[in-house]
């Protein structure tokens, strides 16, 4: 198991080394990189003075040098609309895209998982069918267009719910969460249910094709021959042995989640960094767009890791460095 | 081929979808016929007619069945155009990344080695890469415009046909038939089109077409974020988005019907490609 | 009264292109401490009359008429919770891949308590003594500790010997076997085969050991059953079917094992193939491939009886 470990640190560390070149190159490769740092209407003196800070006259491998070793210091350079370090930009937002994504993908696994096992324990069932209907639709609809209709029907129509943005904050460890108060979830509810509906789609799928696999097979044929109820046989066995692929998932998804809040931020105005980075876009502040193209790979990195180092946790095959015959 | 379309007919509500898919096919290829306006002409539009709700008769004697928006565009037509855009994106950004996903995926379950293992590494590592931020900063740094966008598409698509087509290559490589046609004088290139293609394609059309939904899924959120095409061709993502501002004042009409359109079509491909997904799986065949 | 009675049990398959009877009409009885050895080919219908014994037949397959009792209760037509009371209890399954049937997320420990947890109230620590206690008597060494092993960590034969402990854990009246051995290596086959008859001798429980290998069941049954087609075609004591077999198609099986050729001779097989369940033709379904066969198969042949010996053939071989 250490060398399991240490073997996905290690490979962790090479994709990271591998993307920020990739990102570095891509940098380079487009555009002036000159104008990732500063407008480019600023006077020829500050040109002058920036490249000579960041060294830009530099051979190329010294760059990347330069750039590795500010990537670690923590400097991704200060935002061109905001005037601030891109790093304190970024960060004072992540809370609210966190929240928003935690949020997501708790509605997507509490509720996608019991649903799809049971659509997968009862396949034909109306019910079932029904699961599956909403959860082509659940997949297939654009997250832009759920969001519509969520604030059509629960913030324009219905008038129960806020059509928008984020609510009152409480301050837990220096960082502001709306979840802590009432009126802020009713800020939450709408976006967060916006974003999880394809998670929850993508996991009833999931569960319900391994639990249909996993009840056609030997382990659950035995279990009922040794005389196990049903409900023990989902709980124990069924989810036990469907939980390997669905953390994978689970893990993964969190990724997309974040970068589909991007459209949620957007139509829901939530303050979160998905709505910095189309605001960054649209308004070529170029610096923001590579810190949080910086963070997330560094983000994806590590999900990838956290969700390897768990399938050695849930799938005792791999503990103890394989079986013995 | 005949029990294969008999076993799919079986299927009422995948049935349905195809005809719907087809249905949305035919009505984009006629739509320069049967469109009540050119929504490109930008002559023809009035702005008095702008915003106007569903059945109001315009200024040019047209009755505008599903309205107008906020530019006085008759929306029935700039919607056929619409799925004509998109289902044009969609079908090109779908093609150009099977040709060359498939073509990665077979070269690299053909090429063994380090080739095998380092493209696969890539193939895998794009894979865990949502396609939205991938097609998003290439848009970003691309550009507007057609090709721009068909390259994020790409981009962010083929990774998937690459996966399918190497896990069926693989699979049919190793299989007892493919030894035996290595042993023979054929040309590996005969192998690979005679025998693993063939072997390769139910998968690939099953993600062939989840992937061309998605594509134009994609195409339609990026246009909504306003990274898509320019506003004088408006896809239906474009449309959604002009139409948003509007909501809340009760004409959501410019937004709710060029989004039903998108839902119907995308929706539909998806049943499809479900209905072949579960025809193809040998696994939950009973 | 016999522990088992099955009467005219017959089980189908609804499918797509036809009614196939996997299991057409089998009829037989067993004792209290029997061991019975169900043979036949793939597609004879073995193993899914084990299944429709204990209730576990797979959709689209169902049980579609006949009797069985069991210990005076009729199981065809029992609902699925008493059912469901007798399974594990009374009437319990082995099956062929135990590396297939143990979970292999879970310790044998786990999996074995929920076993024991499904039909008593007990407490973990109870739970985990019963079972160390079975896998003691199974030969399994250390028990105790290896209750919290996983089955990656045990050979194939003792994978099997915990399936069998699991099977053994309320200590049932009768235990159904679908090729248990198949899946092991031949020196383990052998052993297990003997420890099982052992067992079963010694706690008095019934076995239908069901297998394809007539050696197998020519070590541990008492009795035989030979099944073709979803019929049974002869039943009687081992030895003696085996050495002066009654039906065509035993004297087949016996003629076509590798041990009855002499070196250098031609493996005998018997001709044809084994039929489609779908087309079956009218009368004898072994009449096709059997080279006594003439005119009068075309009918249902009768059942020939001799004392505990049985055959269904209008041509039976000589006693």
């Amino acid at each position: 198991m250490p060398g399991y470990i240490i073997q996905r640190l290690l490979q962790a560390g090479l994709v990271m080394m591998a993307m920020s070149a990739l990102v570095f190159v891509g940098v380079h490769a487009i555009g002036n990189p000159i104008d990732l740092l500063i407008s480019p209407d600023a006077t020829q003196d500050i040109r002058a003075a920036t490249i000579a800070h960041y060294g830009l006259d530099q051979p190329l491998w010294r760059q990347y040098l330069a750039f590795l070793g500010r990537l670690a210091a923590g400097d991704l350079g200060r935002s061109l609309v905001f005037n601030i370090p891109v790093t304190q930009l970024v960060f004072s937002r992540l809370p609210a895209t966190l929240e928003l994504a935690v949020s997501a993908v708790l509605v997507g696994a509490l509720l996608g998982i019991p649903l799809g096992m049971w659509a997968g324990y009862r396949p034909e069932s109306p019910v079932s069918r029904a699961i599956m209907a909403l959860s082509v639709l659940g997949f297939s609809v654009p997250t832009f267009w759920v969001g519509l209709i969520l604030i059509l029907t629960f913030a324009v129509n219905l008038g129960w719910l806020p059509a928008g943005n984020r609510g009152p904050t409480v301050e837990v460890f220096g960082i502001g969460w709306s979840f802590l108060t009432l009126e802020g979830l009713t800020f939450l509810i709408l976006p967060a249910l916006n974003l999880s509906l394809f998670k929850l789609a993508l996991m009833i799928r999931l569960a319900r094709a391994g639990t249909r696999e996993v009840m056609l097979g030997d382990t659950v044929k035995f279990a009922r021959a040794a005389g196990i109820s049903e409900f023990d046989i989902l709980r124990h066995h069924v989810l036990r042995l469907i939980s390997i692929p669905l953390v994978t998932v689970f893990g993964l998804e969190f990724g997309s989640t974040l970068a589909f809040a991007v459209v949620t931020e957007t139509i829901f105005s939530w303050p979160g960094v998905g709505k910095l980075i189309i605001d960054s876009i649209t308004s070529l502040d170029r610096p923001v767009m590579v810190g949080y193209l910086v963070l997330v790979a560094f983000l994806f990195v590590t999900l990838n890791l956290v969700v390897d180092l768990s399938y050695a946790l849930l799938d005792p095959r791999l503990r103890r460095g394989g079986g013995r015959v | 081929m005949r029990q294969f379309w008999a076993e799919y007919a079986e299927n009422r509500v995948a049935l349905a979808a195809l005809l719907v898919v087809l249905g949305v096919v035919a009505a984009a290829l006629l739509a320069p016929f049967i469109a009540p306006q050119d929504p490109y002409d930008l002559a023809g539009l009035d702005l008095m007619d702008a915003r106007r709700p569903p059945g109001t008769v315009g200024s040019g004697g047209i009755t505008h069945w599903l309205g107008t928006d906020a530019q006085g565009r008759d929306l029935l037509s700039a919607i056929l155009f619409g799925l004509r855009i998109s289902l044009e994106m969609g079908l090109a950004a779908g093609v150009v990344a099977l040709t060359i996903g498939v073509s990665l995926g077979i070269l690299a379950a053909h090429a063994g080695g380090w080739v095998e293992t380092g493209v696969m590494r890539i193939i895998d590592l794009q894979l865990s890469f949502p396609p939205i931020l991938l097609a998003l900063v290439l848009v970003a740094v691309l550009g507007q415009g057609r090709v721009p966008l068909v390259v994020a598409l790409v981009t962010a698509q083929y990774a998937y046909f690459a996966r399918t087509a190497y896990g069926a290559a693989t699979a049919e490589r190793q299989k007892d038939y493919i030894e035996a046609a290595r042993a023979t004088p054929l040309s590996p290139a005969r192998v690979v089109f005679g025998h693993i293609l063939p072997n390769c394609l139910p998968p690939l059309m099953v993600v062939a077409t989840v992937q061309i939904a998605n594509a134009i899924a994609l195409e339609a959120t990026l246009s909504f974020l306003g990274l898509g095409l320019p506003p004088t061709e408006p896809s239906l993502g474009m449309l959604i988005a002009n139409g948003f501002p509007y909501m809340m004042s009760g004409r959501s009409w410019i937004s709710v019907y060029p989004g039903i359109a998108l839902i119907v079509l995308i929706v539909a491909i998806n049943l499809v490609g479900d209905q072949l997904r579960d025809q193809f799986n040998p696994r939950l065949r009973r | 009264m016999s522990l088992l009675q099955v009467e005219d049990l017959r089980t189908h398959f609804m499918t797509r292109a036809g009614a196939v009877r996997a299991v057409d009409g089998v009829s037989f009885s067993l004792e209290r401490g029997e061991i019975l050895g169900l043979v036949g080919e793939s597609g004879s219908g073995k193993s899914v009359t084990g299944f429709s014994l204990i209730g576990l037949v797979d959709p689209p397959g169902r049980v579609v008429g006949g009797s069985i009792r069991f210990a005076g209760q009729e199981l065809v037509g029992m609902s699925a919770s008493r059912m469901r009371a007798l399974r594990g209890a009374r009437i319990a399954m082995v099956f062929q891949d135990p590396s297939a049937t143990l979970n292999p997320v879970l310790t044998i420990g786990q999996q074995m308590a929920l076993a024991v947890h499904a039909h008593q109230t007990m407490s973990q620590a109870a739970a985990r003594a019963l079972a160390a206690a079975r896998l003691t008597r199974l030969g399994i060494p250390d028990a105790v500790a290896r209750l919290d092993a996983y089955p990656h960590e045990f050979s194939g034969g003792m994978r099997q010997r915990v399936a069998i402990a699991t099977a053994l854990l309320h200590q049932p009246d009768l235990i159904i076997a679908d090729e248990p051995t198949t899946a092991l290596d031949v020196s383990i086959q052998a052993q297990i085969l003997v420890e099982m008859r052992a067992l079963a001798r010694e706690t008095g429980t019934a076995l239908i050991w069901i297998s394809h290998d007539l050696a197998a069941i020519a070590a541990v049954a008492d009795r035989i059953m030979v099944m073709y087609a979803g019929r049974i075609v002869e039943s009687g004591p081992v030895m003696a079917t085996l050495r002066h077999p009654l039906h065509p198609y035993t004297r087949g099986l016996l003629d076509s094992l590798p041990a009855m050729a002499a070196p250098g001779q031609r493996l005998n097989q018997i001709p044809g193939n084994t039929p489609s369940l779908l087309s079956l033709p009218p009368g004898c379904p072994f009449a096709p491939r059997c080279p006594r066969a003439d005119a009068v198969c075309a009918q249902d042949p009768p059942v020939v009886a001799m004392h505990d010996r049985m055959a269904r053939c209008h041509h039976p071989l000589a006693a």
